[in-house]
């Protein structure tokens, strides 16, 4: 039966991963591609370039943290495993039609944790999970402070003459964000794959969740980008840079920790920030109701839905 | 009968053919048409996931144009206009709106083909049917017309031309024989009245067919009549495509014990699957 488990486990794994790819082009090129600078189909093939290559240079802290960090290695069963990929899978698909404000991070993160509970094992609460609710929480207020200062440096640099050379730089700013989407998000997708020993490299993980992961961009990323990119309040290039190096940066900091974050929650900070240097109050209420409904919620149905499902699924199975 | 019409549209492909189409109501007493586009906040949902504002702004710039282009059409016609652009959940609004301005039809109509070319009408019609208190025209349009090689799409031209008003004479579809007289003002000149037995043969139907038939022709149409065993909704559709008539016009509700908890699976199915316009009276 393990075998079958190991198969479940790598699916959904992959499925998660490939959502993700897909789900996050827009957060990572949305302002290049607003700006007009890049085509989408060329946006969707930096995006699998740049993701790829944080995925298999610095993915591994958070592979660690999702694998190993949350509840010990030696607690760490296929079948437990399976049911945290699952999960993260199952609440990923449905939120399409659900449309609730849930992070990606904070979904694997807690599938690890309600299928811990059911299989009775020790959570790392006072360690890795109090890390992570301060990264959590510290993300979108870095990744204001970030904007705010970045955009102010970039409307006095000298650089605000050369109107092409900003687009340049906004374009590699954006590849940069999605090489930090490689380095903190691919651990959630296939961090149990190292957890339970399937993969034994960190590297090896790293590297396969960063390769569907550019598939997801390359085959569903487009209309999202798009979508996105149509739709959204167009910044001005300087805020533009600012704010998206800002989440780039806030989301690089807490991958080299090893506690994945949100990458949109990074990004409404940076945004907030790039407005503030402006003196406009860029901050709406309903956004900040939102991160924080975010980060209660998403705990919530990720822990109650693994735990549901190992305790439902493991006597059905027969699993000890 | 037909006096205030609310025409929610996204601007597809076809909707102005179609909102051209029901210009002709004017001759049925049509006075005004409140044109309505809804932002659906929910379908942006992407976008705040990723982490940007939303530019309602520009949706709504972008939108009203739209609306313009329609309203415009319809001012030269000769009909009064409203615009709507709101924002929220499509179906709530739409009934919102429906009922705030006391609208006396509603027409729906998303369509969607599929690789084989089947009409879908998506559930957003279906519960726009379910929950409204006036009747529900959804608009469709003739699809796969294989010409010389080609395939075209083709709107309803002339939408009222005959009529397919299929009966079990429960209260709903007598209320939706009511507006036949009406359409017969519009240019219907052709009516097929069918009934389709589920069960075994029952004498009093033919009578009852026949007094129809008379009826409708003493209105000046041109009638026949079909007395069917089968499936209802699987029948009314063959019949509407093998006559090719130009609108369904029917009850929501069967007689049926289940039809009375369930709303009219017959009109639902005739409506999600028939290629032809139907008129859902409640």
């Amino acid at each position: 039966m393990d075998t079958v488990y190991l198969i479940g486990m790598v699916l959904s794994g992959l499925f998660f991963g490939w959502t993700i790819g897909s789900h996050y082009t827009g957060a990572v090129m949305g302002t290049a591609f607003g700006a007009k600078l890049i085509k989408p189909r060329n946006a969707t093939i930096l995006i699998a370039i740049f993701v790829l290559l944080g995925a298999t240079l610095e993915s591994h802290n958070v592979v660690k943290t999702v694998g190993t960090g949350v509840i010990e290695a030696k607690y760490m069963t296929i079948f437990g495993a399976m049911i945290m990929m699952l999960t993260a899978a199952l609440v990923t698909a449905a939120n399409t039609w659900l449309k609730l404000p849930v992070s990606t991070s904070q979904l694997a993160i807690f599938s690890v944790v309600g299928a811990a509970i059911g299989m009775k094992a020790q959570v790392q609460w006072e360690t890795t999970i109090l890390a992570l609710a301060i990264t959590w929480v510290g993300t979108p207020i870095v990744g204001a402070i970030l904007g705010f200062i970045l955009t102010k440096v970039m409307d006095i640099s000298a650089l605000t003459k050369f109107d092409k050379a900003k687009k340049y730089l906004l374009l590699l700013v954006c590849c940069y964000a999605a090489y930090t989407l490689g380095c903190n998000n691919t651990g959630n997708a296939v961090g149990v794959f190292f957890g339970t020993g399937a993969i034994p490299s960190k590297m090896l993980a790293g590297f396969i969740g960063g390769i569907v992961m550019a598939i997801g961009a390359l085959t569903w990323g487009r209309p999202l980008l798009e979508k996105v990119g149509l739709h959204i309040v167009s910044l001005d290039i300087n805020s533009a840079v600012g704010a998206q190096l800002a989440q780039g940066i806030t989301a690089h900091i807490a991958a080299s920790l090893g506690y994945p974050t949100s990458m949109n929650q990074a990004m409404i900070g940076g945004i907030a920030g790039a407005g503030l240097s402006r003196g406009i109050n860029a901050i709406n209420m309903k956004t900040i109701k939102e991160i924080v409904v975010s980060w209660f919620l998403t705990p919530l149905i990720g822990a109650v839905v693994a735990f549901v499902l190992y305790s439902v699924l493991s006597p059905l199975l027969g699993v000890k | 009968m037909f006096k205030k019409i609310l025409y929610p549209t996204k601007f597809e492909e076809f909707a102005l053919p179609i909102l051209k189409n029901l210009t002709c109501l004017k001759a049925a007493g049509l006075e005004e048409v409140i044109l309505m586009n809804v932002i659906e906040t929910e379908a942006l949902f992407i976008i705040r996931d990723s982490g940007f504002p939303i530019d309602f702004d520009r949706i709504r710039d972008k939108a009203q144009k739209e609306i313009n282009r329609f309203a415009e059409y319809l001012e030269t016609e000769g009909v009064a206009v409203k615009t709507k652009i709101v924002e929220g959940s499509l179906v709530s609004e739409i009934l919102k709106a429906a009922n705030e301005e006391d609208v006396s039809l509603i027409v729906a109509g998303r369509q969607k083909r599929d690789i084989l070319g089947e009409l879908f009408v998506g559930s957003t019609t279906d519960r726009i049917i379910r929950k409204s208190a006036v009747p529900v025209l959804v608009a469709k349009y003739h699809v796969l017309k294989e010409t010389a090689g080609e395939t075209t799409e083709q709107y309803c031209t002339n939408m009222f031309r005959k009529i397919l008003y299929p009966t079990d004479w429960s209260s709903s579809a007598e209320r939706a024989k009511q507006y036949i007289p009406t359409l017969h003002k519009v240019g219907a000149s052709e009516i097929i009245v069918v009934h389709v037995l589920e069960t075994d043969f029952d004498l009093g139907i033919k009578e009852k067919l026949a007094n129809l038939e008379q009826e409708f022709q003493s209105q000046g149409f041109k009638v026949s009549v079909q007395l069917i065993k089968g499936k209802p909704y699987a029948e009314i559709n063959k019949i509407a495509t093998e006559e090719d008539v130009s609108l369904i016009v029917m009850g929501s509700h069967g007689k049926g014990f289940t039809e009375a908890i369930f709303w009219g699976s017959v009109s639902q199915r005739v409506v999600e699957y028939s290629e032809k316009p139907v008129l859902v009276v409640k």
